[in-house]
This record gives structure tokens, sequence and C-alpha cells, in this order.
């Protein structure tokens, strides 16, 4: 009996089909390990090898995975919550309220969604003081501490955009207050000090699509919201994972 | 792995698991399932009764009776089918003209149903006939209801108030379901008349708004080309005694009747000015003299003439004279002291000349007859001139400014009070819009609005309240504000604030629009003399043409307009447009009406004038009317063909619809419609048939149902009526010809 599933086993594994995906054998051998990491996509990331001190939770309570963790779950409800939803004044309140009240599962997503994001601003800045706080901000980690802050500020806009899409009161009058600031930046705000720009062209003019809350900004809102945040938190995200195997690992002393 | 370890990995596995199970049920165990469960199973309960109950009735009854019972049983088992089948989903209307979706039908299941009236919510039937003219599938019900009609849950639809952080008192959501009181002013959303049909607390609101004449001030929907409501103050210092003036603007309800209440005591609210700003507007106002068109009365009239004139003319119709009479024209009672013998006189001469917009008839008085008028007034009402108010003389003195500073303080006074919103002055016709526009008004943010002394948490903070508190006293809301203080009752106050906030700013889209001119003839034809309308739709129409020559010069001296509605526009104190009269009335009754007028319906109190004609202008007018004001769509022989069979009929008919309990007919009857004593006398056949088949034909909101009589109902009920005859009843009907029992005029 063995012997046969041995066979049957050696069988697969000596096909061209199964050769094409997993070009090494068992992570058995120390040479087998490093290739297995090498070679898959989804572990290239990790570290060859990892110190075990690395590995106690309690050191870095996985703070920065977990954030991970969050922003998996919103990629995935936040792609099925597009399906329902439309970015536009006519339909934007109705389609939340479908999800709500007869879209099946759908005020779980909806609300899985929503303090999902909640919990990732949360993770993110508990992950930047531990951080702060074991020191690992220090050369050679310096520059992967500038990618962090810019992620930080990346799932701050997305938390942002993301209170707009509902259209209710509480989220344009948030958006209304959120964006007038935008009105005192220095020189390019209309308001701000040595401001050189009229009100309808100044940056906050760009950033809602109009003079007040509207169609427009919704409809920016939305698309910042659903590509160009996520892909470039995606794109500095990969750089970051990739600067910590460069730096010497998940913290720790180097 | 250790022992713990797994431990942990099976906790944290089973409360995934179990929370996922959680989500299952929640999701299985929607609120309004169950609502729809038990509205069914009470709705199917109640139909097998309502079967049950028709059933019986029908095994009793015999022959059409039965027929019509068993019929009736088939619709409902056909709806008990219907209701049976429908599976337990979420009902909604989808509204496409309105950008909407509600989803109330499904909690609110049995709404439809009127046999479900009364029971408990959610489960009731809608209660009225309201939902037979605005149908849900094509209104929803948030139209007029307000609250979240998506949501499917109690809260989540707005159907409550929501406690307000950090107090015990609760507020209701900005767009929350409307409570019963206010539910009215949703009316005013589609419904862009001042006389809204069945919904008399928006009507009442929209009448006092314009009594009030708030617009003069604000900028108000509906209210956007109305005239100014108060009289020119053109002249002024030749009409009104100065003391009078110190006293009116010191506290304008001090002058007004004095068992009156709310806007009855005065339209003229009071101001809160001080004394030195008194002073300098009454020296402002009193500058307006024209002594050179006054002419010297009379030296002695006789008032006992004068009395008699004054009666028989019906001055109390409009004017007010000890806490009796109309409220159209100013209380006299107290004339003496406003104003000078001088004046009157003159006033009564040349009414026109001296205020062009009045609504006083320009009536045709001698030089004697007038002074005999006014002696009658002086004599009756003649009291000791007039003092200024207490401590105005101490302030005179005190006053350090010249003539010309106190003209400039009075004139700037003038403008910012607003006085020329009311009071046409010439100079300042286009001043006066001094308060804040009310346009959009239920959309007003409460955190906007100055609560002044009100700590807005110890009441609710909702902009309906608001406007209610600074109608009442708007010193608490506003101690430096500008607002005056009107004399309306608080009941009055609230049936303000009601129709202010009938304007949401909601997106209606025009066809369902009830606008001003299509409402008051919603059905064409309505045929407008000379208009050059006919064959237009009435919603069409923008301008009403003027009355056109002799025709239009006596209109507007006689002031028909302040009473009837003559070319499409004019006031309604009179029920039917004066522009169908010709259809309406025969030759010979309205001829010798003019001669000695008198009220159709026993208990209005309007009665039409005695206007003084000169002789031949009543002949000139039923002329008019009988070529020109017609109603082409009502048969001008149909008196002719009636015959005394049909009369005989119809007076049982008569009886059986029980038309007596509103009508008088040989001294016996009811008091809210029109005696029809000599019907027979004054209506035309065609205008009655006409009227009995449809009775809102011109005034959508007219009390006389509609009997959906047949054509030969209608056509017998005539018959009859044409018999009530100034000269005997139903018994003569065999006196007349046969073959023809209507007489017509013209």
């Amino acid at each position: 009996m063995e012997e046969k599933l041995k066979r049957a086993k050696d069988k697969v594994v000596h096909t061209q089909v199964w050769r094409s995906i997993f070009r090494q054998g068992w992570p058995t051998t120390e040479r087998n390990r490093v290739l297995t990491t090498i070679n898959t996509l989804l572990l290239h990331l990790h570290p060859i090898k990892v110190k075990t001190h690395a590995l106690k939770i309690r050191y870095t309570f996985c703070l920065g995975g977990a954030t991970l963790f969050m922003f998996v779950i919103e990629t995935i409800t936040g792609l099925l919550l597009m399906y329902y939803y439309r970015p536009t004044l006519e339909y934007a309140y109705q389609d939340m309220k479908d999800l709500e009240f007869t879209v099946t599962f759908g005020l779980f997503l909806r609300n899985m969604h929503r303090w999902a994001a909640h919990l990732m601003v949360l993770t993110v800045i508990l992950h930047m003081c531990r951080v702060f706080y074991t020191g690992s901000y220090k050369p050679p980690r310096e520059f992967n501490w500038v990618i962090g802050v810019q992620l930080l500020v990346i799932t701050l806009l997305l938390s942002f955009t993301g209170y707009l899409l509902p259209w209710d009161q509480l989220a344009y009058w948030a958006v209304t207050v959120g964006t007038n600031m935008a009105k005192a930046t220095p020189v390019i705000g209309a308001e701000g000090p040595f401001a050189v720009l009229p009100a309808n062209t100044d940056i906050c003019f760009y950033l809602r699509g109009s003079e007040d809350i509207s169609g427009n900004t919704l409809l920016r809102f939305y698309v910042l919201h659903c590509i160009f945040l996520p892909l470039s938190a995606s794109a500095l995200m990969g750089v970051h994972f990739w600067r910590i195997r460069k730096d010497g690992g998940v913290s720790g002393p180097l | 792995m250790s022992f713990a370890n797994y431990v942990w990995f099976a906790g944290v596995g089973t409360a995934l698991v179990l929370s996922i199970g959680v989500l299952f049920i929640h999701e299985y165990l929607r609120v309004w399932k169950d609502h729809q469960a038990i509205a069914k199973r009470l709705q199917l309960k109640s139909l097998e009764s309502r079967m049950d109950a028709l059933a019986s009735e029908a095994s009793r009854a015999e022959g059409e009776q039965k027929k019509r019972l068993e019929e009736r049983r088939r619709v409902l088992s056909m709806v008990y089918a219907q209701v049976k089948a429908t599976p337990r989903q979420i009902q909604q209307i989808q509204l496409e003209q309105f950008k909407k979706v509600d989803r109330c039908t499904t909690c609110h299941f049995t709404a439809e149903d009127k046999g479900m009236v009364g029971q408990p919510q959610p489960y009731g039937g809608h209660p009225g006939a309201f939902l037979d003219w605005h149908e849900v599938q094509d209104f929803g019900c948030t139209i007029c209801h307000e609250g979240q009609g998506l949501s499917t849950d109690y809260m989540q639809a707005a159907h409550k108030a929501i406690r307000i952080h950090g107090s015990e008192r609760e507020r209701p959501w900005p767009r929350g379901v409307q409570t019963k009181y206010l539910l009215q002013s949703s009316c005013g959303k589609c419904h862009l008349t001042k006389d809204v049909p069945y919904a008399p607390l928006l009507t009442k609101g929209r009448g006092l708004i314009e009594k009030a004449g708030c617009y003069g001030c604000h900028q108000i929907r509906l209210y956007e080309d109305q005239e100014k409501i108060a009289p020119t103050l053109d002249r002024l210092g030749s009409k009104v005694d100065r003391a009078w003036l110190l006293h009116w603007l010191n506290d304008p309800r001090e002058y007004a009747p004095a068992t009156g209440e709310g806007l009855v005591r005065s339209r003229m609210p009071r101001f809160d000015l001080n004394k030195e700003d008194i002073l300098c507007l009454t020296e402002f106002l009193m500058s307006s003299k024209d002594e050179q068109s006054l002419e010297e009365p009379p030296a002695k009239g006789n008032p006992e003439s004068g009395g008699l004139l004054f009666r028989e003319i019906r001055c109390v119709t409009c004017h007010t004279v000890g806490n009796k009479g109309g409220y159209i024209g100013p209380e006299l009672e107290q004339i003496t002291t406003k104003t000078s013998r001088k004046w009157a006189y003159n006033w009564l001469i040349k009414t026109h000349y001296f205020d062009p917009k009045t609504k006083m008839p320009q009536f045709d008085f001698t030089q004697e007859q007038a002074v005999d008028v006014v002696d009658h007034l002086w004599e009756e009402f003649g009291a000791d001139p007039l003092k200024p108010p207490e401590g105005f003389q101490e302030a005179e003195e005190a006053l350090k400014l010249s003539t010309e500073e106190r003209m400039t303080r009075g004139k700037k006074l003038f403008s910012d009070k607003g006085c020329a919103g009311c009071h046409p002055r010439s100079g300042m016709e286009h001043e006066g819009k001094t308060g804040r526009p009310l346009e959009k008004f239920a959309q007003m943010d409460e955190e906007t609005l100055d609560w002044g002394k009100i700590d807005r948490f110890k009441i609710e903070p909702y902009v309906g309240n608001w406007v209610y508190m600074r109608l009442l006293n708007p010193r608490d809301l506003a101690p430096e504000g500008k607002m005056p203080h009107f004399s309306l009752t608080e009941a009055e106050a609230a049936l303000v604030a009601l129709a202010l906030l009938s304007d949401t700013g909601d997106k209606i889209p025009p066809q369902y629009l009830v606008e001003e001119k299509s409402s008051r003839y919603p059905r064409p034809p309505y045929p407008l003399p000379y208009g050059g309308v006919q064959g237009v739709e009435a919603q069409t129409v923008k301008e009403y043409p003027e009355p056109p020559g002799e025709f239009g010069r006596l209109v507007d001296r006689y002031r028909c307009r302040s009473c009837h509605v003559v070319f499409g526009k004019g006031g309604w104190v009179s029920t039917h447009p004066l522009d169908m009269e010709g259809s309406q009335v025969q030759e010979e009754w309205l001829r010798h009406y003019f001669d000695m007028p008198y009220s159709l319906r026993p208990i209005l109190k309007e009665r039409m004038l005695n206007l003084k004609m000169e002789p031949e202008e009543p002949k000139f007018f039923t002329e008019f009317f009988k070529a020109v004001s017609l109603d082409n769509s009502i048969s001008p022989t149909l008196g002719s063909s009636l015959t005394v069979e049909e009369a005989q009929r119809g007076k049982g008919l008569f009886v059986k619809k029980g038309c007596g309990a509103c009508h008088i007919v040989g001294g016996r009857g009811g008091f809210v419609g029109a005696a029809l004593d000599k019907v027979g006398d004054r209506l035309t056949a065609g205008w009655t048939y006409a009227f009995l088949k449809d009775p809102q034909r011109y005034e959508p909101w007219a009390i006389q149902p509609d009997y959906g009589l047949t054509d030969q109902e209608a056509r017998e009920l005539t018959a009859y009526l044409m018999t009530l005859k100034d000269k005997g009843r139903v018994e003569k009907v065999s006196g007349y010809q046969q073959g023809g029992v209507g007489r017509e005029g013209g």
C-alpha cells in the first residue's frame, strides 16, 4: 500500500506540469529551503532565515501583519461592495440602503468593511508606536520608516475618501469640513498664507471638482478610494516588506 | 505544538464558526419578516370575515342586490387568493418620477386595504380616502409622510425622534416621519396654491401668511408677486391726526377691536420703537401732505339720511363697527380720532384718486350724500381729539433734534424696519425686503439659526419650533433683531410654521405640481372671454387679460375683483367666477339682483354691497354677462327639453339623496348650501345640470358631494329644481306647459 502511494506521488511529482510550477523538491534540505523562498512569489518577500527571537509574538505583536490582514479584508469586501454601489448623486445613498436592507449579507459586508477600516487605522498607529519604542527606525531601517509614514498617510486618506461614499448627512458635512481645510494650504490654497490662486482654481477646488461638495467630488473620491490609493498602498507595501528583509529581518537587533 | 496551543486553536476556531452562525441567524431574522407575516395573517382573517358577511347578506338578498353582493364577494376572494399567494419578501414601490424607492409596504403590508383601518400599526389600513386619488403606485409613502423609505426597520426608517446628545429631550430627525400635526405641510410640496383641498391647516397657514403680509419683508414661495398689503402712505400728513399716529406706532393693538384675537386685532405688528424713534418716524411720515387736492366739505350734512345710506350700502360687509362686520376695510368706530372730517369727505368723493389700489369701490355719491355719511359717522362715533400717549410730551421736549435731523432719522428707520414692504410709498417702491429669505425653509439647518436666549437643549431645536417661537416672541430669540411683534395666537403661529415648512426644496416633477391657475380651473373648458385661450390647456395660461372697455372701467370702479373672480383674477369671497355668470344665471334675475342684492347662503357673513349704480349700469352688466361670460360647454337650451314627469321623479330623487340636509327648500333644510327656494328663477337649467354632474367643476374645494348621478338622474333633478320658482313650488308643476318647465333668460 505504502509502496503504491509513493509510486503514485512520484508519478505526479515528476510530470512536466508539476516541475514547471514547483522547480525544486520538498524543503527538506538547506538548499531546497532557500530555493523555495526565492522561487515562490508569495514567499520571496520573506527572508530566507528568520531569527528565533523574531518569532516571539510579544516582541512585535505582529502589528504590521495585522495591518496587512486588514488591508486584505478591505480589498475583498470592498471588491464585493463595488458590485452594488454606484458613485452618483442619484444612487449612492440608495445603493447603501439597498446593501443594508435588501442584499443578502449586505449589512454584514458593509459593516465588515467599515470596522476593518477602523481597525486598520488603529493597527497602523500601534505598529508605528511599536517601531518607535523598539528603536526599529534607526539605520539601516530609516528608509523603511519613511515608506511606513507614507503608508500611514495613504491609510488615513483611504479612510477619509471612503467616508464620503455613503453620501449621507454625516459624510457630506464631514467631507465639507475636511476639504475646507485644504483652502488654508499655503500658496496653493485660496485662503491660506501667500495665496496666489483664486477660489475656483485652488487645491480645494481640485479636490472637490467643484466649489461645493457635488457629484464630481463623489466620483473623484470613489476613484481615489478604489483605484489610486489602494494601488499606491500596494506598491509601497511591496517596497516596505522587501526592505524589511533587506534591512535585517523582522525587527530585533542586527 | 503544546496542548495549550491546541486549546487556543480550538477556542478561536469555534468562536469564528459561532459568529458566522450568528450572522446567518441575524440575516434570517429580519424584523420585517415577522411584521409581514402578522399583517398577512390579520388581513386574511379580516378578508375571510368580510367574505362571510357578504355571503350571509347575499343569501338574504334577492335579484339585483344579490348579484351585486356576490360580485363584491368574488372580488374579495380574488384579493384573498392574491394576498395568500404573495411570498414573504420585501415589497417596494419604485417611483421613477420622484427618483425614490419606498419599502414601507414591506411592514405596512395592508396599507391599501380599507378593511384594515383601525388595526394597530403597522398592520392598519390607510385611513380616509386619500389613497384613492394619490395612488400608492404613483406616489409611494414618503412623498407625504417623509422618513427613510429605503429602510426596512423601525429606527432606520426614521419613525422615531432621536435623543439629543447630553440631554433627556428627543427631537425629530430633520426629515423623519412627519408627525400627524405637521403632515399637511407635505401637501404643500406639490400643491402650490393658497387653497389646498382637504388640507385645512395648510390652507389656514397660507392664508395667515397672506393676511399678515410676511412676504413684505421675506422672500416666500407662492408670494413672489404679491401686492403690498397695507394702505399707501402718500398724503399721510393730510389724512391722519398726529397724536393718533403716535399711538398707532407705539402699539397698533390699542386701536384694534378689543375683543378680537390674533391677527383680527391688528395686522400692523408692533415694532418696539423707543419714544425718540417714534417721534422721528412720525415727523417723516407726516411730512407727506397733499392739501391742494382736498376740498372743503359742506358745513353741515344730515346724519340721519347718512345713516340710512350707510346701512343700505352695507358698509359693514367690509368695515368693522363695534366688533362686528368684515375685516377688509379699516375699523370705523374710532375714525373720528384717526382722521379729519375733511379727509373722510374727500375720500368718499375721490376714493380711487387717493388710493388707486384700494379694495373699496368708487361710490357715486353726490356732495350732499357724502357729507351725510361722514356726519353720520361723526355723530355716531364722535370723540374728543386724542392726546399723545403717556410720556411723549416730555420726550418731545427733551428731543434736541432739528426738523431736518428728525426727518433723516425717520427716513432711515422707515427703510431699516422694512415699512415699505407693506406700505406703498412713492419713491420707495422697491424697498422693503429686509428679512431673511425663507425659501426652502424646511431645509434650514437649526445650527445656523439664531437661538438667542433660548437654551436649545431644553426644547426641540427644530426649524419649525424656531419660527413658532420667533413669531410669538421675536425678542427672545433675537434681542436686537428687526422682526416686529405680530399679534398672533399660539395656534396661528403654529399654522404659519406649518405653512412655511411646506417649502422643502424637494425637486418635484412638473407634472405633479398643482399651481395656482391650474388648480383654480383644473379642468378645461374654462373659456375666458377675449382671452383667446379657448382650447389651450388651463395650466399654460400665465397672464390673464384685463377686462376691456366699458366693462373694464366698471369692474375697476366697483372693484368687483375685491370679492369676485373676473377674467381669471380676483378674490374668492363670492363662490363662482363671474366669467361664467351668463351661463349660470337667468337674465331677468340678474338685472333685479343689482337693485337689491341679497345673500344666497344664509350663514355667509359677507354680503353683496348695494353699489347704487347708475340706472343703465345693471343693464350693461347683464347684457355683457349674457353675451360674453359664457361657458360654451353648458347647453343654453336644456331647459326647454325638460318634462313634467322628469320634474316629478326629480323631487323623489331630491328627497332620496338627502339634499335637504344642506339646502333650504320651502323654508326648511340645512344652512350649508345655497337656499334653493327660488332657484328656478335664478339658475339656468344647463348650468344646474352641469353642476350636478360635476360639482367640483370650477372649484376643486366645493363641498357639494359628487353623487355620480347618471345623465337621466341629473336631468330629473334639474327639472325639479327648475320648478322651484317664486310663485309657488312643486305642486304647481301641472300648471306649467307640457314639454317645457324651464324658463331661460336671454
